[in-house]
C-alpha cells in the first residue's frame, strides 16, 4: 500500500508540473489569444 | 504548580511523612501544606485512597486537648510503594535536571 | 465561610458518593474543624486555608469514580472517572478542545478546498471541448489548449492538496489517541 501511494503522488506531481508548464507556454506563444 | 504532578507528589510526601511517624488528619494536613502550596482540603481524600488501596491503616487515638483522633499509619505495602514513588521522582528529577543543563549551555 | 456553611456545601457537593465514602470524609472535616478550633483558629480561617468545597469534591469525585471503574469495568464507569479526572483539570481540557475544534474545521476547509480545485480543474478540462456548444460558457479569450492543460495541472493540484490533507489529517489523529493514553495512564497511574 505504502509505495502504491508514493508512486500515485510522484506521478501527480509530475503530471501537475508538467501539465502547468504546458499550459503555460501555450498560454504565453498564443499571446493569451485563441 | 501544574494539578497532575502536585498529584503524584502529594502521595509520595504523604507516604514519606508517614514513614517517619504516625500521624492524624489535621497534623498531616497543616504539616504538608506548610511545603506545598495546595487547598489542605485535598488531602483527607487523598488519604482516603490511599486507606483503601492498602497502603495506609486508621486507628483512633485518644487526646487529652480534644476529641479523639483518626491517626494514619503507613503499611508495608505503603513503604513499597513509597520507595517505588521515590524512585520515580528521583529519576523524573534526574531527568529534567539534564534537560534544564543541556538548555542553559546553548 | 464559616463551619457549617462549609460543611454543608462540601456535603451538598459529595452527595452522588457512596454513602460509606461521603461519611468517611465528612467525618475527617468535622474533625478537622474540631481540632483547629481547640487549638485556637477562628471558623473562617480554617474553612479559607482548607480550600473550597468544589475542589475537594473533584477529587474525591475522581478518585471515587475511578474505583468504581475498577470495581465495574464498564464503559460507562470508564467514562465518568474520565470525565471525573479532566474535571479536575477543567481549563486543560477547555484549551485542548478549543484547540482540537479549530484545527478539526481547518482540516475540514481544506478537504473542502481541494475538492474545489478539483472540481475547477476537471471543469477546465472540460470546457474548451463544450464551449462552442454551450453559449454561456466562454474562455475568456484564452487559447483553449492551454486551458485544457491548465486544467489538468489543477486537477492534479487538488488531488495532491486532498491526499496530503488526508495525511495531515492522520497525523493529527495519532497525536489526539497519544493524549489520550497519556491522560488514561495518569488516571489508572493513581489506581496503582
Amino acid at each position: 500500500m505504502k509505495l502504491n501511494m508514493e508512486k500515485i503522488i510522484l506521478r501527480l506531481f509530475i503530471l501537475m508540473i508538467v501539465s502547468f508548464i504546458i499550459g503555460g507556454t501555450i498560454y504565453l506563444v498564443t499571446g493569451g489569444m485563441g | 504548580m501544574n494539578t497532575q504532578f502536585k498529584k503524584g507528589v502529594l502521595e509520595l510526601c504523604v507516604l514519606t511523612y508517614l514513614q517517619k511517624k504516625d500521624g492524624y488528619g489535621y497534623e498531616l494536613v497543616t504539616e504538608i501544606s506548610k511545603n506545598i502550596s495546595i487547598s489542605e482540603g485535598t488531602i483527607y481524600p487523598l488519604l482516603r485512597r490511599l486507606k483503601m488501596d492498602g497502603f495506609v491503616k486508621t486507628y483512633l487515638r485518644e487526646s487529652k486537648e480534644g476529641p479523639p483522633r483518626k491517626y494514619y499509619q503507613i503499611t508495608s505495602k505503603g513503604k513499597k510503594q513509597s520507595q517505588r514513588l521515590r524512585k520515580d521522582w528521583n529519576e523524573f528529577n534526574l531527568k529534567v535536571n539534564i534537560l534544564l543543563e543541556g538548555d542553559m549551555l546553548e | 465561610m464559616n463551619k457549617k456553611q462549609f460543611l454543608k456545601e462540601l456535603r451538598e457537593e459529595l452527595k452522588q458518593l457512596p454513602k460509606e465514602d461521603l461519611d468517611s470524609i465528612m467525618e475527617d472535616f468535622v474533625e478537622h474543624f474540631k481540632i483547629g478550633l481547640s487549638k485556637g483558629r477562628n471558623e473562617e480561617e480554617i474553612a479559607e486555608s482548607l480550600g473550597t468545597p468544589n475542589t475537594i469534591a473533584k477529587h474525591a469525585k475522581a478518585y471515587s469514580l475511578v474505583r468504581r471503574a475498577e470495581d465495574k469495568t464498564s464503559v460507562i464507569n470508564i467514562f465518568r472517572a474520565i470525565y471525573a479526572t479532566i474535571a479536575l483539570g477543567f481549563f486543560n481540557l477547555i484549551f485542548v478542545l478549543g484547540v482540537l475544534l479549530g484545527i478539526s474545521f481547518l482540516l475540514f476547509g481544506f478537504f473542502l478546498a481541494s475538492g474545489a480545485i478539483v472540481f475547477a480543474g476537471i471543469a477546465s478540462i472540460v470546457s474548451p471541448f463544450i464551449a462552442p456548444y454551450i453559449e454561456s460558457i466562454s474562455l475568456g479569450g484564452i487559447n483553449p489548449i492551454a486551458i485544457f492543460f491548465f486544467g489538468i495541472g489543477l486537477t492534479a493540484f487538488g488531488l495532491l492538496s486532498f491526499i496530503g490533507t488526508g495525511y495531515i489529517s492522520r497525523w493529527f489523529f495519532n497525536i489526539i489517541i497519544k493524549y489520550l493514553k497519556m491522560n488514561i495512564k495518569i488516571i489508572t497511574g493513581e489506581i496503582k
